[in-house]
């Protein structure tokens, strides 16, 4: 993890490559945007000449940390060029550096969306919901977008992903976690039949831009995938939009305007798998703070306290107790 | 203070880390990111402070083999099937915890007698335990929201 006077240097060096300028350019803010864990996203203000005029250009920048939650950035750019263009509201992506030696990580640099993260009023809201029932029916493989994973049913492409997260956690681990192990059992032998479309995989507030009104962007692709879009509709509703509205309205609401409907034991299996996904992602957290590629506080309790409360919630959602 | 050693105890340094964050850093810092990484380290300072006399790890995994033995010991079929393994694991802590997942896992697979005995024998030690494991690291989800723990 490098700090932000470590970063001013090279990225002044290296934007200055990829625009093509003689010199390098001001870096005249270069700050970290709080939301989000799994990546360092910062905002830099750049200002450069061209021609005699000053020009002055934003960018967001999204560094990796050391493989936490399994994910990659060429992953997920690959998904967002792949939706530009299908009227999804996405960042343009610029450019992607595989390169450790630039900044230390791999990044990829998006053009500056404006845009707030909070939670928006609720006519936006519908937007937004609209937005990603748009994604979830979106013809991918006409849009080109490409996926590792391609499953022919829906109960497959959740097979896939409960092997997916099993195995970041099997691979991060520092020692079993029996009720982990439980849960990922009951998943599989209770997985559902369903659609197969793409699904954001971290939906909700906080993971997309608004600004008078209007949705300005769906932000944080890496868990995107092919599944049961279903998975969405829980992780909306039980994880980031917690708080916002008790589930029966998130429920109504997303019915109204999607027709899509859930009955209580998929309400129920898709937040224990939401769940399981949350804590075998942040296990891996732990692993990136013991191996010291990020020793940030955040990353310490990202891979105890909260993947422990994930395992705890998943089990009592299984157990009936929740 | 340590009498014979005229040195701090480690509990006193990380204390006093701890008061100093919340008391001097934390209040000066303005940035978000900042102050919120200020706050999350007084719960991982907290935690630290929990672990130096902890104890609990190796206890779990010790009550957890107990448990083990006397399930499995008491089920025709799970002597069959896991007998052998109960054996290896040894005081291998890694080992003995994947036994147990192997058994919770065994239970949701299968409908026998052995796999309600692992329900109703072995299931709840380990979610009890798991609930003790989350408790211990309370500081750190109190504090990952960016307010800093009480000292």
């Amino acid at each position: 993890m490098r700090s932000v006077e470590e970063l001013r240097p090279r990225l002044a060096r290296y934007f200055a490559a990829k625009l093509g300028l003689t010199s390098e350019p001001e870096i005249r803010d270069l700050s970290r945007i709080t939301v989000g864990h799994s990546r360092a996203n910062y905002r830099i203000d750049l200002a450069y000449q061209e021609n005699g005029a000053e020009i002055t250009r934003t960018f967001a920048v999204r560094f990796e940390q050391g493989g936490m939650f399994g994910t990659s950035s060429l992953a997920e750019l690959k998904v967002m060029r792949g939706l530009a263009g299908t009227g999804t509201p996405i960042a343009n992506v610029r450019w992607w550096e595989a390169d450790p030696s630039v900044t230390g990580q791999p990044f990829f640099v998006m053009d500056w969306v404006p845009g707030r993260a909070d939670v928006p009023d609720r006519p936006t809201l519908r937007k937004y919901i609209r937005h990603l029932e748009d994604l979830h029916t979106l013809d991918w493989r006409g849009a080109g977008v490409e996926f590792e994973l391609v499953p022919v049913v829906g109960r497959d492409g959740t097979l896939m992903q409960i092997d997916r997260w099993f195995g970041l956690y099997r691979r991060t681990r520092y020692r079993p976690v029996p009720v982990l192990e439980e849960i990922a059992a009951w998943l599989r032998k209770n997985a559902p039949d369903g659609p197969v479309g793409i699904v954001h995989g971290d939906p909700g507030p906080s993971n997309f831009l608004h600004a008078n009104g209007e949705i300005t962007a769906l932000v944080d692709w890496e868990f995107t995938h092919l599944g049961n879009p279903n998975e969405d509709w829980s992780f909306l509703v039980s994880m980031r939009g917690v708080g916002i509205m008790p589930q029966p309205e998130w429920a109504a609401l997303i019915e109204e305007i999607t027709g899509t409907h859930l009955t209580d034991a998929e309400w129920r299996y898709w937040e224990v798998y939401n769940q399981f996904k949350g804590a075998c992602a942040n296990i891996s957290a732990l692993r990136v703070f013991v191996t010291r590629q990020n020793m940030a506080p955040n990353m310490v309790a990202i891979g105890t306290a909260l993947h422990l409360r994930m395992v705890q919630r998943a089990s009592d959602l299984i157990d009936g107790t929740a | 203070m340590s009498e014979d050693t005229h040195h701090p105890t480690v509990d006193e340094l990380l204390e006093g880390a701890i008061v100093t964050l919340k008391q001097i850093v934390f209040p000066s810092l303005t940035e978000t990111w900042p102050k919120a990484s200020a706050a999350q380290l007084t719960g991982a300072l907290s935690y630290a402070r929990f672990l130096l006399d902890d104890t609990s790890q190796n206890d779990r995994a010790v009550e957890a083999k107990g448990t083990i033995e006397g399930v499995v010991a008491g089920s025709e079929e799970l002597r069959a099937q896991f007998a052998d393994r109960v054996k290896e694991v040894g005081d291998d802590e890694f080992a003995i915890l994947q036994l147990a997942s192997d058994l919770l896992a065994y239970a949701i697979n299968n409908d026998t007698d052995g796999a309600h005995a692992i329900t109703r024998g072995l299931r709840p030690t380990l979610r009890a335990q798991l609930a003790q494991e989350a408790e211990q690291t309370m500081p750190m989800l109190m504090t990952f929201g960016g307010a800093p723990v009480d000292a």
